[in-house]
């Protein structure tokens, strides 16, 4: 009787302490399996207005009424990223957070270590609510692979939401009128830029090959499309100091010191480039509407195509990837799992399709090629078609802590050296270097 | 009619005396509620913060670290240049501003045809929303659009950069007569430069009001006597008028570099600190330490240091200042 009551008591010992070394996993696990029984509420915070605004609560009605478990989701404007991501730290401090938020990838390492956002793989890998494996490859890595945060174990912390890449826009009238084609690479964009600016009788630039922007993400698609990367192997130092940063830092200056390239302001370049008073915009490929709209009204529109940005080697293209992802917080798991229904849904095949056509923001999924509702569209926004067929080239940036306070580093430099205070390019962009590996050590 | 009164017991007056104080603070709790929650407590609950590690959420106690930080630590670098460029954009707004006010009031003070138009087309920028005036100004400040550098090159001047120049304004003027000046002579940036102009425009029409509000509070009897005594106008103005306005000059002068120290919109409207933080005024360094970096311990002892610094910086000026104000 005491061997049995021994033997008993071992067993209990073993099986508590192996439930309490587990506990974690099985209590999301439990959590992301769950089913709803009763109607649930959930809050949306977003940042888009006009039409875009429109076309996402159409998209919310839509999933709102079709859902067939009670998931009500509720659009709550909060004016700009910067704004939310201000309202959203508030919101931490006063435990009053949204259930869902979008938000770059940066916002969502701070709001990180605040340990309040859900992590998504559990819901992702759940039997009954989760993606199946197929579904899950047909979203393009890189944009699933930027939502994974290096800091916090590699967790899912959000999902793709809206994106984007950096392409090059291209006048092909100007190209055409000065005899010259598509660049594919650095040195041929050079020759290309220079060959189609033009210069009136008192010496002002009349037409120039560049409008290049002193934007950190702009930046960081120059030093991929070299080869280069944009952070160290073990995400402890930054890497675009190195010759890649080194030599699109050279090229920018060098193209505005003889008045080929010129920074713009606002968005006036886009104005430029209808009017052909530049040949080549670098930007996000969901500029393509604003560009459309800021075309002349009183003349034909100018013939233009987008191209990827110029490479070191076309066979490894690589561009840098825009655009926000969609974060759900931890809340109750009714609500968690709510959310997480509306993201799985607003990522599958015939949602993404349908806000690419209505927002021109990329669809996340490589079925989208497929798509007939996109074929459609893609038969008049041709330009759109080509922005899709880069998608695989574009690289996430780093979603590393202290990344926003980096960019602001990268773009001083940028204005450093477009203004002429920082005359020596290599020595601007290895101090900026230095000043981002500080940053990144106060926020390890 | 009134009644006469039965002579109050000492009962009855401690009662009646109760009765009054509990009124009066029934009166006042309205605003010590308001006050309270929306002054109080927020600048009571900034202070429990800035004596925490406090990045993004509340970390350990750290005592006066973070004040020791800003002032000579890792954040002082930052610090220290905002605060010179706050002390900048003091110098080159507060006084300026105060020398057109007191010449627009002194004109308008005078007899004067439509001199009500006058007053109310200076007091407009002031009542017009800082944020959207300064988002026109930098419309005209706009390089390629701008009003500015359409009246530069119109009088045969380079355009320049405006808001986007992170060059000084004493090295821009020497580089176009071909001279150089060292980097410490450079002067402030020309975007600085923009949202100095944009705040004396903008506040001026405050103080006109204040001015005229004190030339109407000196006696004219004194301006008939010195006139009696064939006192020149100059001599009118110098030996009267700014005397006898030196308190609303004080005044004046309290209240705009209060106003300018804590200068916020119009910088972060028109260059949010740039370009290369040329312009990050004190102010904007701690929303960007509080809403970029999530820094809220740092960012609140970076206001607590600016509050005192105002604070003595008005000491001073009461001690400095306020004894050359003659009173009436």
């Amino acid at each position: 009787m005491k061997l049995k009551a021994a033997i008993l008591f071992a067993v209990l010992i073993v099986a508590s302490a192996c439930q309490g070394s587990t506990a974690p996993q099985g209590a999301q696990s439990t959590e992301a399996d769950i089913d709803l029984t009763s109607p649930v509420s959930v809050t949306l915070w977003h940042t888009q207005t006009g039409t875009n605004a429109k076309a996402l609560q159409e998209m919310v009605d839509k999933f709102n009424s079709t859902n067939g478990k009670g998931v009500t989701v509720v659009m709550e404007y909060q004016g700009g990223y910067t704004q939310l991501y201000q309202k959203t730290l508030g919101a931490i401090q006063a435990g009053a957070l949204p259930e869902i938020a979008v938000g770059y990838e940066s916002f969502v390492a701070d709001y990180q270590k605040a340990d309040v956002v859900l992590d998504l793989d559990p819901y992702v890998a759940s039997k009954k609510n989760g993606l199946p494996k197929e579904s899950l490859d047909d979203i393009f890595k890189t944009y699933l692979d930027t939502n994974r945060f290096p800091q916090f174990g590699n967790k899912l912390l959000s999902f793709p939401f809206t994106k984007s890449l950096l392409i090059m826009y291209q006048n092909e009238d100007v190209l055409k009128a000065a005899g010259q084609t598509t660049p594919r690479t650095w040195d041929e964009f050079e020759k290309v830029a220079r060959a189609v600016t033009q210069k009136g009788a008192d010496g002002k630039v009349t037409r120039y090959g560049w409008a290049a922007p002193t934007s950190a993400s702009t930046f960081n698609g120059w030093v991929l499309s070299r080869g280069g990367r944009l952070m160290s192997e073990d995400n402890k130092a930054v890497a675009w100091d190195g010759k890649e940063g080194i030599e699109a830092a050279k090229l920018f200056q060098k193209l505005l010191g003889e008045g080929v390239a010129y920074v713009p302001k606002g968005f006036d370049y886009q104005t430029d480039f209808g009017v052909g008073k530049v040949a080549f915009v670098q930007e996000s490929s969901t500029g393509r509407p604003f560009f459309v709209s800021s075309f002349p009204k009183d003349k034909a529109a100018p013939s233009w195509s987008i191209t990827s940005i110029p490479q070191t080697d076309a066979a490894k293209a690589k561009t840098v990837q825009y655009g926000a992802n969609i974060i759900s917080f931890r809340s109750t798991p009714e609500k968690q799992l709510a959310s997480w229904m509306f993201i799985k849904w607003f990522a599958e095949g015939d949602q993404t399709a349908d806000w690419a056509i209505k927002s021109s923001y990329m669809p996340v999924r490589k079925s989208a090629a497929d798509n007939a509702s996109l074929k459609t569209y893609w038969a008049k926004d041709t330009q759109g078609k080509s922005a899709f067929d880069l998608s695989g080239t574009a690289v996430p940036e780093p979603n590393v802590r202290g990344q926003q306070d980096i960019r602001t580093v990268m773009e001083d430099m940028l204005v450093g050296i477009a203004t002429g205070k920082l005359a020596d390019a290599e020595k601007a962009v290895k101090d900026a270097g230095a000043k981002a590996n500080a940053i990144l050590k106060e926020n390890q | 009619m009134v009644s006469a009164r039965p002579a109050a017991t000492p009962q009855g007056r401690r009662r009646r005396t109760l009765i009054e104080n509990v009124h009066a603070w029934l009166f006042l709790l309205p605003a010590i509620i308001g006050l309270g929650v929306f002054e109080f407590f927020p600048a009571f609950f900034a202070f429990w913060i800035s004596l925490f590690r406090w990045v993004i959420i509340q970390g350990p106690f750290v005592g006066l670290q973070n004040y020791a930080d800003v002032l000579w630590g890792p954040r002082s670098e930052a610090f220290w240049k905002s605060l010179g460029t706050t002390f900048t954009y003091v110098l080159f707004t507060v006084p300026i501003e105060i020398a057109i006010a007191l010449g627009i009031a002194v004109v308008l003070f005078r007899p004067l045809r439509a001199r009500g138009f006058y007053r109310t087309a200076y007091f407009m920028p002031y009542i017009t929303s800082t944020v959207a005036a300064a988002i026109v100004f930098a419309w005209i400040f706009n390089p390629t659009y701008g009003l500015m550098n359409w009246a530069l090159e119109g009088v045969g001047l380079p355009a320049q950069r405006w808001l986007d120049e992170p060059s000084g304004v004493i090295e821009l003027i020497a580089g176009g007569l071909g001279l150089g000046v060292p980097a410490w002579a450079a002067g402030p940036s020309l975007a600085l430069i923009g949202v100095c102009i944009f705040t004396v425009w903008h506040f001026i029409g405050y103080q006109v009001v204040i001015f005229m509000a004190g030339l109407g509070s000196i006696s004219p009897e004194y301006y008939e006597a010195a006139r009696i005594d064939g006192a020149t106008e100059r001599q009118i103005f110098w030996k009267i008028t700014m005397p006898l306005l030196s308190p609303t000059t004080f005044f004046v002068l309290i209240i705009a570099t209060i106003g300018a120290l804590r200068a916020f919109n119009q910088v972060f409207v028109m260059t949010r600190g740039g370009p290369l933080d040329t312009s990050r005024v004190v102010s904007l360094e701690i929303f960007r330490t509080f809403f970029q970096q999530g820094n809220f311990g740092i960012g609140s002892a970076m206001a607590f240091i600016l509050v005192g610094i105002i604070l003595l910086l008005t000491f001073f000026q009461f001690r400095l200042v306020g004894r050359r104000v003659h009173y009436e």
